[in-house]
């Protein structure tokens, strides 16, 4: 009839199950599924990086954790900016000596690394503590490095970026 | 009633829960009868070949990874040039047994190195129409890269099907059965014995039928008990589907199972080497529960990716797509060994392999050689391959 | 013939069956304030719809991370003024022209496209002018990129919405050749869009431009009549044939009386479209305080979408969450109905084809989920018997009326009587 008529959809995802106890499911099931069919390192590092917080429509949403977190260009791909650089460095350098990490690791080596991939002063955790763009001088913290980096400890430290304890592959 | 699909075919089909099932395998499943079962494995995202079978041979490939190779002392040695992943170990039972197969460099025509045109040609197992039916902008959306690239991502994963089928899907088949809440049974029966007409009796028959259908496949489906541990992951837990599904004798003869996250840009090593235990882990748990029932000598496997990747890793420590790939087959019906030659890592063309295997003829095999099917028809051409089927 | 009105006020099941057909179901409360009315009054305001919209809609289509995100988002705003917005009737209608004037987001990508053509379909659910209508449908981007039009260029004709637009938009098949298909694919030459291209693109306005330089401006002759004949033209000619009267009232008739409609009722209402020259508005408030109308009970198999809607609807339109909304939203989807994407240009078959076990199963899913979930609104006082079946006395109404709140309406939910309108 057409030429673009095209295959019968199938719709699928997480069908969680029938009745009473399992029913609720339909409406409690991850919100997309399987969350690979979006940016899989934006889906990972956003929670990771608390940057998902009161959004609770997060993984849709361009204004949280936006592509050039990363990279140079609005719709990401390369280039990447200076922190997603740094990013590359921190899985090749770890990978030389045989250590072999996954993305959310490779994230939380790098923060601990206590660096400024933008040289504009601030570190990047801290730049991630302040909700400003670690690889973007021009995107810094307003508050004096001192007193974040006080907050920033009393809160947690580099430790609150940790990876995920979650295995791959499940 | 009319329109009524066969129900058990589509249960079974059902079972492809996280990926579409290939239009191709759709067609296959709809021919084809008779007692052999072909399960088909996935590997979304475009599994690095390299270090799935290794050649631990090559200098060039050393060369290639200085950091993510697999040690010339880790692989499992099958043969004077090739070795397997150490996370695929749990298959090498099969291995040992003339069971597994290798197909080596696999690709397709006029290769493509973005996901969307790669996945279409895999998926309709016709590399024109890929471009003509304008299918990549349309499949863009629905297949996951890991990039924050604006070009993609969408709700889920989507079957490029043959139009004459609507699957329906259910992630497992415990799923399949209404469970109505504690004392609800007996109101539910009365209300559907109340008389009705028009299209109210028609939902009333429609509803009937299915409880007596989802029951009959539940009935069949508890006769199974596992013959095996499977791991405790979605993919093993999709594949123990498959196995109840067979041993249930529902008569689906084409099943669909993947396993994603094989495209890694960055850290491979951390995620791949895990997505091959989980593979492996699952695969050989299937096995030995078909051994363990009896009904290894019907089934076989045929696990494939969409593309492979570059020669060369990146700076991430991770390995960018790339053109041809792997296959693997097993089972008390596949010819073991490595069928074909490896890819010359000397010989690339703009830092990829060439391949030297059209991945058409592989798939005929097992359209012919073993479910006795019209490879020609479903394949929509003539294609020849290495007789891996025994 | 044109329909003969209802003459008696109406009645309770009267009132429930017009808010089952015209807002997805309705309240107990909402039902029993149109009994006693006059069923012209009814349809009078109930199509008396501005284009306010639902307050406090969460979902922003324009804020997608990426075009599929922003697909998904503007599915979900969809449901969200669905279920919550002030005009269930202008929803419906926007529906309904979706499964007509059909593009599916799978190809047209881009959200400010998507977000006009709807808005477009609610701005003309109950359109005066059905040439008017159409003439904008043809030249919104969204169409011209999903048919191909803005493809179609002088000596390179591309005759794909040509086709549909005398197949399925106006006339339907038989009344014209393939020549005219050819000939009106000529005219349309030159309509095309700017903007909005590609897949980066996906949030910039495209716009309708007309390039004369690719318009073929010679002589045609299509459906019989001849001239230098442009894009309007052929949208007018095709919208004025005496066969999109009958065609396009009986996909109304489709929508609000039966999933076989009655054919001397389509002809009654195709009798008042050629009357008033496609004007909608007056078929529909005529239909919908028709004897035809009132009297077609239970003989609209509810689609994945009207079937969630009207749970909601039901039940008082209980606060849902947006993660929960969007995944409602999926689950219509996996029952054959994804919002702006049709499985073909034909849009959904409807009907019986909504129906198989794993339909129906998701419905029982959904319905135990609105009722008894751990997300369920309170149903201590559920809805009435009228509200969850339209009747007063339903199959099992004894048997019903004893179960408690919550076991009551899960159980009518998922009844055969509730699957329909």
């Amino acid at each position: 009839m057409n030429a673009r008529a095209r295959g019968a959809h199938v719709h699928r995802g997480s069908v969680k199950g029938v009745g009473l106890t399992l029913g609720a499911l339909v409406l409690l099931s991850p919100l997309l599924s399987p969350a690979g069919a979006l940016p899989r390192y934006r889906i990972q590092a956003a929670p990771q990086l608390h940057l998902t917080e009161e959004n609770e429509l997060w993984e849709l949403d361009r204004r949280v954790m936006p592509c050039t977190y990363c990279h140079v260009n609005a719709d990401g791909g390369a280039p990447w900016n200076p922190f997603g650089q740094a990013i590359q460095a921190t899985f090749a350098s770890e990978a030389r000596e045989g250590r072999h990490l996954t993305f959310p690791q490779a994230l939380s080596t790098l923060l601990k690394a206590d660096t400024d991939a933008d040289g504009d002063g601030y570190p990047d955790a801290l730049e991630v503590y302040a909700k400003t763009l670690p690889g973007d001088p021009a995107s810094r913290p307003g508050q004096p490095l001192d007193e974040l980096r006080a907050a920033f400890a009393a809160a947690g430290g580099a430790e609150q970026f940790a990876a995920p304890k979650k295995k791959a592959g499940k | 009633m009319t329109n009524r699909r066969d129900f058990l075919k589509l249960s079974a089909l059902a079972v492809a829960a996280t990926s579409g099932m290939p239009g191709f395998l759709a067609r296959a499943a709809t021919q084809a009868g008779g007692p052999k079962t072909l399960v088909v494995v996935q590997l979304t995202g475009g599994n690095d070949g390299l270090n799935t079978l290794i050649p631990y041979s090559n200098g060039a490939y050393y060369a290639a990874r200085p950091n993510i190779a697999i040690p010339k002392k880790d692989v499992l040695t099958v043969t004077p040039d090739l070795g397997m992943h150490p996370a695929l170990r749990p298959l090498m039972k099969l291995w040992d047994e003339g069971h597994l197969a290798w197909m080596e460099n696999v690709g397709y025509p006029n290769p493509n190195r973005s996901h969307f045109a790669s996945m279409a040609i895999w998926h309709t197992a016709d590399p024109t129409q890929a471009e003509a039916d304008g299918w990549i902008g349309r499949i863009a959306e629905k297949i996951g890269d890991p990039f924050c690239a604006s070009n993609l991502g969408a709700a889920t994963p989507q079957a490029l099907q043959a139009s004459e089928f609507s699957l329906p899907s259910i992630d497992s088949v415990d799923n399949f059965q209404l469970k109505l809440p504690g004392g609800m049974n007996t109101p539910f029966e009365s209300l559907l014995n109340s008389p009705r007409s028009g299209e109210a009796a028609y939902l009333t028959r429609a509803t009937r039928q299915m409880l007596k259908n989802t029951a009959r496949v539940q009935e069949n489906v508890k006769k199974y008990k596992a013959g095996a541990t499977y791991p405790d992951t979605k993919f093993a837990s999709q594949l123990r589907d498959a196995a109840r599904l067979i041993a249930a004798g529902v008569g689906q003869r084409v099943i669909y199972v993947s396993l994603g996250g094989f495209d890694t840009h960055a850290g491979q090593r951390a995620e791949q080497d895990g997505l091959l235990g989980t593979l492996a882990g699952g695969l050989s748990a299937f096995q030995a529960d078909l051994e363990r029932q009896g009904l290894a000598r019907d089934v076989i496997v045929m696990g494939f990716s969409e593309f492979g990747r570059r020669v060369a890793e990146n700076g991430s420590a991770g390995t960018d797509h790339g053109k041809g790939s792997v296959m693997f087959a097993f089972g008390q019906g596949v010819k073991g060994g490595v069928h074909g030659s490896s890819p010359d890592l000397e010989d690339l063309s703009e830092g990829d392999i060439k391949y030297r295997q059209d991945f058409r003829g592989v798939y005929a095999e097992a359209l012919t050689r073993w479910l006795n099917l019209d490879a020609r028809g479903i394949l929509g051409g003539t294609f020849t391959g290495p007789r891996w089927i025994a | 013939m044109s329909l003969t009105p209802l003459s008696r006020p109406l009645t309770a099941e009267d009132a429930a069956h017009f808010l089952r057909r015209t807002a997805f179901g309705a309240t107990d409360e909402q039902i029993r304030a149109l009994v006693g009315q006059k069923a012209q009054d009814v349809a009078r305001a109930a199509l008396a719809f501005d284009q306010s919209v639902a307050p406090g809609n969460p979902f922003d289509p324009l804020q997608g991370a990426t075009p599929g995100a922003a697909l998904q988002l503007g599915r979900g705003a969809w449901l969200y003024e669905l279920a919550y917005g002030p005009h269930p009737l202008r929803e419906k209608l926007a529906l309904t022209w979706s499964n007509h004037f059909v593009i599916a987001t799978d190809k047209v990508r881009n959200v400010p496209a998507v977000a006009d053509y709807l808005n477009l379909l609610r701005r003309h659910a109950a359109t005066r002018s059905f040439e008017r209508f159409t003439l904008e449908v043809a030249q919104s981007p969204a169409m011209l990129r999903y048919l191909d039009n803005d493809q179609n260029r002088k000596g390179k004709p591309n005759e794909n919405f040509s086709r549909e637009l005398l197949e399925l938009f106006t006339t339907g098949i038989g009344a014209y050749t393939e020549n005219d298909v050819r000939e009106g694919a000529r005219a349309l030459t030159g309509w095309s869009y700017q903007g909005g291209r590609g897949n980066k693109q996906y949030l910039e306005q495209p716009r309708f431009v007309y390039q004369p330089q690719q318009h073929d401006d010679g002589k045609k002759t299509y459906l019989g009549q001849s001239g230098a004949l442009k894009g309007e033209d052929i949208v007018r000619i095709a919208t004025s044939h005496p066969a999109t009267a009958t065609f396009v009232s009986r996909k109304l008739h489709r929508a609000f009386l039966a999933d076989t409609p009655d054919d001397a009722a389509v002809r009654g209402s195709a009798e008042t479209w050629t009357r008033t020259k496609g004007d909608v508005m007056a078929v529909l408030t005529e239909l919908l305080a028709s004897e035809a109308f009132y009297a077609s009970r239970s003989r609209i198999i509810r689609s994945p979408i009207e079937f969630l809607v009207g749970g909601i609807r039901t039940l008082g339109q209980p606060k849902i969450d947006a993660r929960s909304l969007l995944n409602l939203a999926g689950t219509a989807g996996r029952m054959g109905q994804v919002l702006l994407e049709p499985d073909t240009v034909k849009g959904w078959d409807g009907g019986r084809e909504w129906i198989n076990d794993t339909t129906l199963l998701l419905r029982m899913q959904v319905a135990a989920a609105l009722t008894m979930g751990s997300k369920a609104p309170n149903l201590d006082t559920p809805p009435s018997l009228l509200a969850l079946t339209g009747q007063e006395r339903p199959a099992g109404a004894v048997l019903l009326s004893s179960l408690k709140g919550r076991q009551r309406t899960y159980l009518s939910l998922i009844s055969p009587e509730f699957q329909l309108a």
